[in-house]
């Protein structure tokens, strides 16, 4: 019986062993279970890890237990959860180093403790004792290992001596640590992930805050808005109580502060040269560099704004010089109360809104010398427009300027009756010579007398009769003539009154009832038309000479618009003639005439023409030198060419010379218009006009005109 | 019956002078040549010369003279003798003057001075022509 009953109670024993067992593993597989289903959280809160806690306390007493964290990278170890008895223990963080937990992390191995075993790691120097003492009955830990990656560890210990932990509760602990582990390492890696997307969070909305500093500060032209734009940005990201920006002088020999604002007042404009010796500004400048000062005695003597109370010493600040296009354009400083007040985040958001700033500011500047530029072209275009007015407005000067450009119209009149006089002349003087000889043989003495009275009083100058006047004079010897029973006598009367001998008509009636009285009185008349028609040809110069007075002090232009079949070569010939004074004193003329068919044309115009290009030539050898016309025909074209041995022009000036106000003439003398004048009139003609020089030989001027005209 | 009569109408007493000597020497043994300072006194003349028998053959004129202009007058003058040859003779004239004077006087030609003596003869001596008044029909 004692021996069943001893099997019996093996048996027992034996089945609560297995029942006990049994119920252990469906603990832990319970266990494990609930842990797994942790890892459904992203990162880890307070109540997961008091989960942790509540289901190994199922498993085992864990009265006291803490989850650390172990950070490799940063050497620390961090407590994440801590229940313990004694007061005394808080959740803390501390460096990696010789304690109890740097030895489970180090070992990568669970470790139960009892006094014995931890006195004996103290003595061995594998651990140093935390706060000198060791006050637990029987400790445990176990590293988190996941992935190779100890993660940090799980300690359980009692302080009861009710309680001392086994080898199989350190298995335990371990094997539940292994499956903890993944979770924290999981978590681990979502905190890792969420810092590493804040910190990328931070960086993008510095980037975008320093976008926007950009964009505003680029955005804006004016160099005071741009620098109130980066204060108010600046002074919204970093500590601020001063702010300044100093430019460079256009001279480029001193900084002037543009901006400079200081416990929210505004300086007034300093200035300090680039010699200054304590100006930081000018430091900063003069050696291109950042200037980074913290409770520096640099700063306590460097000059302050004049009109600004400082409300406390300046003890932190940071002088950037400001470049733009790799040029120093000036320097930016911001300036604060703290001590130490920039760090490095704050110096990148300087450096970057100070880059955004030199460009802003060379914008401005550009933009400024821009505007100023245009403002000036506006002026002068404006002042352009005003001389074009006025040059339109008193059109009388414009033709001054031109000189003889209305002269060949002007004088077309007199030029007329000097021509046909001229011919009369001619003509009379042919036939007189021709008709006296044979008229005189046939006079006898008395009549060669009566003759010779009647050529005298001929030629003598008289008052000129009216036309009307004359008329009633010739009426009224007509009919004395008719009473004397003379025939032709309108005819006669005519004649007589025109050989002023009419007054006295028995004087003249020897003559007039001589056989060849008809002839006489046509010789007479035919040489009093040569004295006549010389002094109509006097007159007619007279007029002339009035008309050139007159035009040089009245022009104007007439409106002559008829198109003519015209002979190039009479026109260049009429203007020759206007410019006879100016030609016979030193310059020697070259015609080189073909004959040509007349083209149909304005005259005037195309006049107008010649006496343009022969006046700029006569201009250009300052009358002195070689004029050469030339009148050639080319195809269905007449080409008339005016050539020069003047100065000739240079490219430049050739390609301008046709430009409206375009003049290599002194202020006052030329308006500029003449060869614009010549390129319309040439064109309304359907011809072009080339030029030829070279400096120092001369120039060619050459019109080619279609003969039978556009009009 | 009397000479026919050439009348020239400038008022530059110069370009008379010039004219008459130089008309009177080509068609003088034919017709009478008559002159006047302005378009009305040319007026004038014509009804002085047509109360005198006189026939008027051509009329030379000016256009632009103080009062009267030329193309006005050679439309009165072409009212009252349709048959007369008219011819412009000027350094400045409107281009619409001369149009006005070729449509409504029968404008036979316009010569702008200076002027080339032969091609006045001519132009004078065609239009005679033209009109059935030339020298040999006289």
């Amino acid at each position: 019986m004692g021996d069943d009953t001893a099997r019996l109670v093996q048996r027992i024993g034996a089945l609560e062993t297995e029942l006990a067992e049994r119920r252990r593993a469906d603990d832990l597989q319970h266990a494990l279970y609930e842990i797994a289903s942790l890892s459904a959280t992203d990162s880890p809160q307070h109540e997961h890890y008091a989960e942790l806690h509540a289901i190994v306390g199922r498993l085992m007493y864990a009265k006291n237990f803490i989850i650390a964290t172990y950070d490799a990278d940063e050497g620390m170890i961090r407590q994440q959860y801590l229940v313990d008895e004694d007061p005394n223990e808080v959740l803390e963080a501390f460096p990696f180093g010789e304690g109890i937990s740097s030895l489970v992390i180090r070992s990568r191995l669970p470790w139960l403790m009892d006094h014995a075993l931890f006195q004996s790691l103290v003595a061995a120097g594998e651990i140093r004792a935390p706060r000198g003492a060791v006050d637990f009955n029987s400790w445990m830990g176990a590293p988190l290992i996941a992935q190779d990656k100890v993660h940090g560890l799980i300690i359980v210990q009692s302080y009861s001596a009710d309680v001392t932990y086994t080898q199989a509760d350190l298995d335990l602990l371990n094997y539940v640590a292994s499956h903890v582990a993944a979770i924290v390492a999981r978590w681990h890696a979502n905190i890792a992930l969420k810092q590493a997307n804040d910190e990328l969070a931070a960086s993008a909305e510095t980037l975008r805050l320093l976008g926007d500093i950009g964009k505003d500060l680029t955005g804006s032209l004016d160099a005071l808005a741009i620098c109130r734009t980066m204060e108010r940005h600046v002074g919204a990201l970093l500590p601020m109580d001063a702010f300044g920006v100093a430019l460079l002088s256009p001279a480029g020999d001193s900084l002037d502060y543009v901006y400079y604002i200081e416990d929210g007042v505004v300086d007034s404009d300093t200035s300090y040269p680039l010699d200054h010796p304590t100006s930081l500004a000018v430091l900063t400048f003069r050696e291109d560099r950042e200037l980074t000062l913290f409770n520096d005695t640099q700063l306590d003597n460097a000059p302050t704004a004049t009109n600004i109370q400082e409300s406390a010493p300046i003890l932190s600040a940071v002088f950037r010089p400001l470049i733009a296009n790799g040029r120093r354009i000036g320097v930016v400083t911001v300036q604060s109360h703290l001590a130490d007040a920039y760090h490095e985040r704050d110096l990148e958001v300087f450096r970057s809104a100070t880059a955004y700033a030199a460009i802003a500011l060379a914008n401005a500047d550009a933009y400024a010398t821009a505007q100023a530029a245009r403002a000036e072209a506006a002026q002068s275009l404006h002042d352009l427009h005003a001389a074009e007015a006025h040059l339109v407005h008193s059109e009388k000067m414009a033709a001054l300027g031109q000189l003889i450009a209305g002269v060949a119209h002007e004088i077309n009149t007199p030029i007329g009756a000097i021509k046909s006089s001229g011919s009369n002349i001619s003509e009379a003087l042919n036939s007189a010579l021709l008709d006296l000889p044979a008229l005189l043989a046939e006079l006898d003495a008395t009549d060669r007398a009566h003759f010779s009275a009647l050529l005298k009083r001929a030629s003598e100058r008289t008052s000129l009769m009216t036309t009307r006047e004359e008329r009633s004079v010739v009426r009224d010897v007509t009919a004395r003539l008719e009473a004397l029973g003379l025939d032709q006598a309108r005819h006669r009367a005519g004649l007589l009154v025109q050989l002023q001998s009419h007054a006295d008509l028995d004087a003249m009636l020897p003559l007039l009832r001589h056989p060849a009285a008809d002839r006489i009185l046509d010789t007479a008349h035919g040489i009093a038309t040569i004295t006549t028609n010389a002094d109509n040809i006097n007159t007619a110069v007279d007029r002339v000479a009035k008309i050139i007075f007159a035009l040089k002090s009245f022009s104007r232009f007439g409106g002559v618009q008829v198109w003519t079949p015209s002979d190039l070569r009479e026109g260049l010939e009429t203007v020759l003639t206007i410019y006879q004074n100016q030609i016979k004193h030193g310059v020697e003329l070259v015609r080189q005439f073909e004959d040509l068919p007349p083209v149909r044309c304005l005259p005037d115009e195309i006049n107008q023409v010649w006496t343009n290009l022969v006046h700029n030539a006569l201009q250009a050898m300052d009358h002195k030198g070689t004029l050469t016309l030339g009148l050639r025909r080319d195809g269905d074209n007449a080409l008339v060419s005016v050539t020069d041995t003047g100065c000739g022009m240079t490219p430049e000036v050739r390609e301008r010379i046709f430009d409206a106000f375009f003049t290599t003439k002194p202020a006052g003398e030329g308006t500029g218009l003449g060869l614009d004048i010549v390129r319309k009139i040439i064109e309304k003609h359907g011809g072009r006009i080339l030029v030829d020089s070279e400096v120092g030989k001369g120039s060619t001027f050459t019109v080619s005109l279609p003969i039978a005209g556009v009009g | 019956m009397e000479k026919g009569v050439l009348l020239c109408v400038d008022d530059e007493i110069i370009v008379l002078t010039a004219l008459k000597d130089q008309l009177r020497r080509a068609f003088g043994s034919d017709f009478h040549i008559d002159v006047a300072e302005s378009a009305e006194e040319a007026l004038e003349l014509l009804d002085e010369l047509a109360g005198e028998g006189h026939k008027l053959l051509v009329i030379v004129s000016d256009w632009l003279m103080p009062g009267m202009k030329g193309d006005e007058f050679l439309i009165k003058a072409h009212e009252r003798f349709p048959s007369v040859v008219k011819i412009m003779l000027s350094g400045q004239a409107e281009s619409e003057a001369v149009d006005r004077a070729r449509r409504d006087a029968a404008l036979h030609d316009f010569m702008a001075k200076p002027w080339n003596a032969e091609a006045l003869v001519g132009s004078i001596t065609q239009g005679l022509k033209e009109r059935g008044l030339g020298q040999g029909e006289l």
